[in-house]
């Protein structure tokens, strides 16, 4: 079908999967208990739980409550956390972009590795090197990215004291970027943005462990999809048929090969998207980078109802979203992408 | 008889990788059944015979493996933990494996709204992390107290729920082929009810696919486990043995040069895992590579 | 928009100031702190966890101070000072004090300061220490009135020197509700040693030294401190093992595996003189034979606290759960502070201090109780640290062994334990006090006193009451030492809580850095300003 109608059925899809969403992580929440009840379970007594509950009208129908839910989700807001009253739309935002700065950089990072590996591999389909790469790429994907990153931690910042141990930036640059202009959170703009060459190397450097630990995880499984992609188009009939009239040269290569490939690792990073969050949670409680992740990890630790259920729905939002640019994007760039039941 | 003589065959014609896996996982089994008569010590003992165990000792005649922070013998915990892990994965993959291929067959069979509505349940399926999932459900099940059966339920039931829609999809895909041929269309024409075909003939030729996936679900049931265990919640030291716990205290103990309290569930950890996925990458392999040698 | 220019303009003065006196002996390098604890609010009326207390030392100023080391106090902000009749208290302001923002500070602040701080009345905050305040009323712009409802108060210095006293600048703090820690630092709303150049939460603090500052502790010695706050004790570790931090503050983080570690890379233990009551607290209702239980027997009840003090071997607790950081308790009152007297050491044990197994079990036999006594003990494994699980763990063993108890250990989250030792449904636990100035009537008076008693346990003796009405009103000391001595041998005869060890702040110092051990003294204030290279 046409890119147009295409695009605009899988909006109304991913929309409709917004609100599904919402409405199943709601449901699900209130199946484990109230908000009162969950939080200040064993802390408080009984009465007093029934107390509270009661004064925070949670005793009314589930359908008003869902639907006083949803009024306030599409006015933007989460409503306020269940231990402390604050905004949760205020802390998701605050943890929001070391948590997409950490992203960005890991898929920068497992793209940049994955690609001419999984060519390699690729081209060298059958021999021991591209064989035992698969292997490692199988070990490297078993292994749970929260050893990996304990790993990293240990070997290179206290036996080879290479890499700072934790945060996103040292104290001092903190301070520095402070007290200059662009403050959006976002060190890595931040730092680009007032010329802090300084800063953007400190931020490098000590995101530089849990992007790898990450990274390399996802680029096993990137890798893998690389090859096939690869690998069927080298092996299909109408590229050999292309190469025999133009020449195994670059043109073909990039239009035939590198096309196809591209739009399946975009793919990949929609159904990959679940596996970096995951890493990331990992990640941020090693490593101390305060995301979305760590927020999530404190919320359920102190059993922050509101919280959790908060992140939880801007964790569905940002997965939704991400398959909704790479089925977009891959879409734009091969028409095979193009159906909407897979 | 017939049962072991034919999972002998398979062993003799698979490919180094997947002798691994097989053999990994026959390891793990085997420490799952016979692990607490095995394990010299109890998950949280501390003392034997009056005298308190020596807290952080490297492996020694004692304690093979060490003793931790806390006291607790690493050998014992690390075989111990086996017993949540394999819990796991029994309740996971039953229960994913239940509900995603029903769905799938009712979505292949009945087409039309049931296939929409089915599909895009299973999309929103999708969107959830398990790891997430399992620490949302940790909120609800125990509130309060952690506990054995609150931790494993929590990583059973998010891993099901997270595997569904790829068993959904795989079985859906079969499914349509099975039903779009010969002999199941004859049963159609001739009026057979509908859900005689489903459960006799479509449902178990849609499900040769699974073996796959039921590795992978296996391998990531065991990761969301620890790692809602590595995180502090699930099942804590004192209710049970479980690795991703051991582990988060180990890296303190890591620092002051102490190995073995990491080094041992990691590889028990790493066993498992890596066993369920060399099975479930080297299986479509190796079945490729026979069709392709007999032809 | 925040309003970087006083900030901005501090930062420039200081920058001009520090290359004018050139290397002068202050070292550029800013003294850099690695902490396990983390911070709430900086604003005074909205807390009284230690961790944050410790900040606001170091910027706001009390009326009155010490000098690190000393335990006299002195006026900080107070001229002169005395009591004008038996309830009023004058205290006479210096002249010309003023915030590191250029608003003055006089007394319409300290009066305002007082007033917020009652009528916000956080649940969180110190509003309970200034109970025995009436009110305080500005004379002149720099003469205050303190109308007291205790004759004679003599623990009022010590309450004026802690964090219920510090003033704040009524032109930035709203009357009536608590200020954002980032809007305080903007506004450098500051009078004290340093102003907060730079605040992150949970990450860290950034001080610089007040150039306005011309109190009681003089110029700080160092260039600038920056405190960093660890969420994970492993990381804050690891920082120490590479070096990054001068001063890794051990205090209810640090266990003795990883004190060693420091130790054997190149960092020096110090530590404070002990002044926070760590005891075995019993509730006179559910402890065995206690006044609810079936069998209630006060006698028998007696005999089973006795036989705790005798069993009970204290330097084991301070040797190895604690490593050699706290010293043994022979009172509530820590021996470090004035006031404290030893009543224990004579009646249990082996007379030395040591524990002493047959008398432990001749009280109770005496007494007609026989075998291993039932006894729950409840503690909080998430509030105190390593340090105290280990005490706790090993206080069990003890009991156990001696045959003579039957001990379970009940581990409960922090805000559970408080909630149900405040509503009576322990039998005994574990408890660490930190005290809020480190005046003796400090550990009596909130502790002890019936009517305020936070040790909870339903002891009441009325005799012992009037006494320590009657120490807080004597102001002669010799004299007050003595009824402190009635009160402690009172105590240790009727033993509500079993003291085990005075516990302590400490630190682990990197080589070339001094000025923490000064620093560790007995006002439990970390002073900043000594710490230099």
């Amino acid at each position: 079908m046409s890119l147009l109608r295409y695009a605009i059925l899988r909006l109304i899809s991913g929309a409709l999967l917004i609100v599904a969403s919402a409405t199943a992580i709601f449901l699900l929440m209130r199946l484990l208990g109230n908000p009162i009840a969950i939080a200040l379970a064993g802390r408080v007594s009984e009465e007093e739980i029934a107390l509270r509950t009661e004064a925070a009208g949670l005793n009314r129908p589930l359908q008003v409550q869902f639907f006083e839910y949803i009024g306030k989700l599409l006015g933007g807001s989460l409503g306020q956390t269940t231990l402390s009253s604050q905004d949760v739309e205020l802390l998701l935002w605050e943890a929001l972009p070391a948590s997409l700065e950490f992203g960005f950089l890991v898929l920068l990072f497992a793209a940049v590795i994955s690609t001419p590996i999984g060519f390699y591999a690729a081209h060298n389909a059958g021999r021991l090197r591209s064989e035992s790469l698969r292997v490692s790429a199988i070990v490297l994907y078993a292994t749970p990215i929260f050893l990996f990153a304990v790993l990293l931690k240990i070997v290179f910042t206290v036996w080879i004291p290479l890499f700072p141990v934790a945060g996103r930036l040292s104290v001092n640059s903190q301070i520095a970027l402070q007290t200059q202009s662009p403050n959006t959170g976002f060190i890595f703009f931040d730092a680009l943005a007032s010329g802090n060459w300084l800063a953007v190397a400190d931020y490098l450097i000590h995101m530089a462990l849990p992007v790898v630990a990450v990274g390399l995880v996802l680029s096993a499984s990137l890798i893998r999809a690389v090859r096939v992609t690869v690998l069927e188009q080298l092996t299909s009939d109408w590229y050999l048929e292309t190469r025999n009239k133009f020449g195994d040269n670059r043109q073909t290569a990039t239009t035939h090969l590198f096309r196809p490939a591209l739009a399946t690792i975009i793919t990949s990073f929609g159904t990959q998207a679940i596996v970096v969050l995951t890493g990331m949670v990992f990640a941020e409680k090693v490593f101390e980078i305060r995301g979305l992740g760590y927020l999530l990890t404190e919320a359920v630790l102190s059993r922050d109802y509101n919280l959790v259920q908060g992140i939880v729905v801007a964790i569905a939002l940002i997965v939704i979203a991400i398959n909704l640019v790479t089925d977009l994007i891959a879409a734009a760039i091969d028409p095979r992408f193009r159906k909407l039941v897979r | 008889m017939r049962l072991f003589s034919n999972l002998l065959n398979k062993f003799k014609m698979a490919s180094l990788p997947l002798r691994s896996g097989y053999l990994m996982i026959g390891l793990v089994f085997l420490v799952y059944v016979f692990g607490p008569y095995l394990a010299p010590f109890d998950f949280d003992q501390i003392r034997d015979d009056g005298t308190k165990f020596q807290t952080l000792a490297p492996p020694n005649a004692a304690h093979l493996f060490g003793t931790s922070n806390l006291g607790f013998d690493v050998l014992s915990r690390t075989i111990l933990g086996f017993q949540p892990a394999v819990a796991v994965i029994v309740i996971s993959v039953p229960l994913g494996v239940v509900i995603g291929s029903i769905a799938g067959v009712l979505a292949a069979f009945f087409r039309g709204w049931v296939d929409r509505i089915l599909n895009f349940l299973a999309d929103l399926l999708f969107v959830f992390p398990a790891l997430v999932l399992s620490m949302v459900v940790s909120l609800g099940i125990y509130a309060g107290q952690t506990g054995f059966v609150s931790g494993v339920m929590a990583a059973a039931i998010s891993t099901a729920i997270a595997f569904i829609p790829k068993y959904f999809r795989a079985v859906r895909v079969e499914a349509s082929q099975v039903i779009g041929s010969g002999y199941v269309q004859i049963s159609i024409a001739s009026g057979v009810s509908s859900w005689r075909i489903l459960a006799q003939q479509v449902l178990p030729n849609s499900i040769r696919v699974l073996p796959i996936l039921i590795s992978k679900n296996a391998a990531d049931a065991v990761l969301v486990l620890a790692g809602l265990g590595f995180l502090g919640l699930g099942i804590t030291p004192d209710t049970g043995a479980e690795w991703g716990y051991d582990l988060s205290l180990a890296v303190g103990d890591l620092l002051v040069g102490a190995w073995w309290t990491a080094f041992f569930p990691s590889l028990a950890l790493l066993l498992l895992v890596l066993g369920f996925s060399l099975i479930a990458e080297w299986s479509a392999e190796d079945s490729l590579r026979r069709k392709r040698e007999s032809l | 928009m925040k309003s970087i220019r006083p900030v901005a303009a501090i930062s420039i003065a200081l920058v001009g100031a520090l290359s004018l006196a050139g290397c002068a002996g202050v070292n550029q390098e800013p003294i850099s702190i690695g902490v396990g604890t983390y911070f709430t609010t900086i604003d005074p009326a909205g807390s009284w966890n230690i961790s944050d207390q410790e900040i606001m030392h170091q910027v706001y100023t009390p009326i009155f101070n010490s000098l690190p080391g000393d335990v006299e106090l002195q006026g900080e902000i107070a001229e002169s000072w005395e009591f004008e009749s038996e309830k009023v208290f004058v205290v006479k302001l210096k002249d010309g004090l003023t915030f590191a923002n250029g608003n003055q500070l006089d007394s319409s602040d300290v009066v305002f300061s007082f007033d917020r701080l009652r009528g916000i009345a956080s649940p969180a905050g110190p509003v309970g220490l200034i109970s025995n305040i009436e009110s305080v009323v500005a004379r002149d712009n720099l003469t205050l009135e303190y109308n007291l409802k205790v004759v004679n108060d003599q623990s009022l210095m010590a309450l004026l020197s802690s964090v219920a006293s510090l003033v704040v600048d009524e032109e930035v703090f709203p009357a009536g509700e608590l200020l954002a820690n980032q809007a305080i630092v903007d506004a450098q709303a500051f009078s004290g040693q340093y102003v907060i150049n730079s605040i992150k939460q949970d990450e860290f603090v950034s001080y610089v030294p007040n150039p306005g500052y011309k109190g009681l502790l003089g110029t700080a010695k160092n260039s600038g401190v920056v405190m960093r706050y660890f969420a994970d004790i492993s990381n804050l570790v690891l920082e120490g093992k590479n070096g990054n931090l001068d001063v890794v503050m051990g205090w209810r983080s640090l266990d003795s595996q990883a004190t060693t570690e420091l130790q054997q890379g190149g960092y020096t233990l110090v530590k404070g003189v002990g002044v926070e009551p760590n005891f075995l607290a019993l509730d006179f209702r559910n402890m065995p034979f206690g006044t609810e239980t079936r069998d209630a027997d006060p006698a028998k009840a007696l005999a089973v606290r006795q036989a705790l003090a005798h069993v009970i071997d204290k330097r084991s607790f301070a040797d190895n759960a604690h490593f050699g950081t706290a010293s043994i308790a022979t009172s509530i009152v820590p021996t470090a502070i004035p006031g404290s007297y030893d009543a224990m050491t004579a009646l249990y044990g082996d007379g030395q201090g040591g524990p002493s197994l047959d008398r432990a079990e001749e009280a109770l036999a005496s007494a007609g109780i026989t075998g291993p006594l039932d006894l729950e003990i409840a503690y909080s494994p998430d509030r105190y640290g390593a340090s105290v699980i280990e005490q706790v763990i090993d206080l069990a063993d003890q009991l156990n062994e001696s045959g003579l108890f039957s001990v379970s250990l009940k581990a409960m989250e922090w805000s559970a334990f408080r909630e149900a030792r405040t509503n009576g449904q322990l039998a005994s636990w574990h408890q660490t006090w930190g005290p809020d100035y480190t005046e003796v009537d400090n550990y009596v008076t909130p502790l002890i006193r019936s009517d305020l008693n936070f040790i909870r346990g339903a002891y009441v003796n009325t005799e012992v009451d009037a006494l320590i009405y009657a120490q807080l009103s004597e102001p002669d000391f010799a004299k007050r030492s003595e009824i402190l001595k009635q009160i402690q041998e009172q105590l240790a005869l009727d033993l509500p809580a079993i003291p085990m060890l005075s516990t302590d702040r400490f630190a682990l110092v990197k080589s070339g850095i001094s000025g923490v051990a000064e620093t560790f003294d007995v006002s439990y204030k970390f002073r900043l300003g000594k710490i230099s290279r």
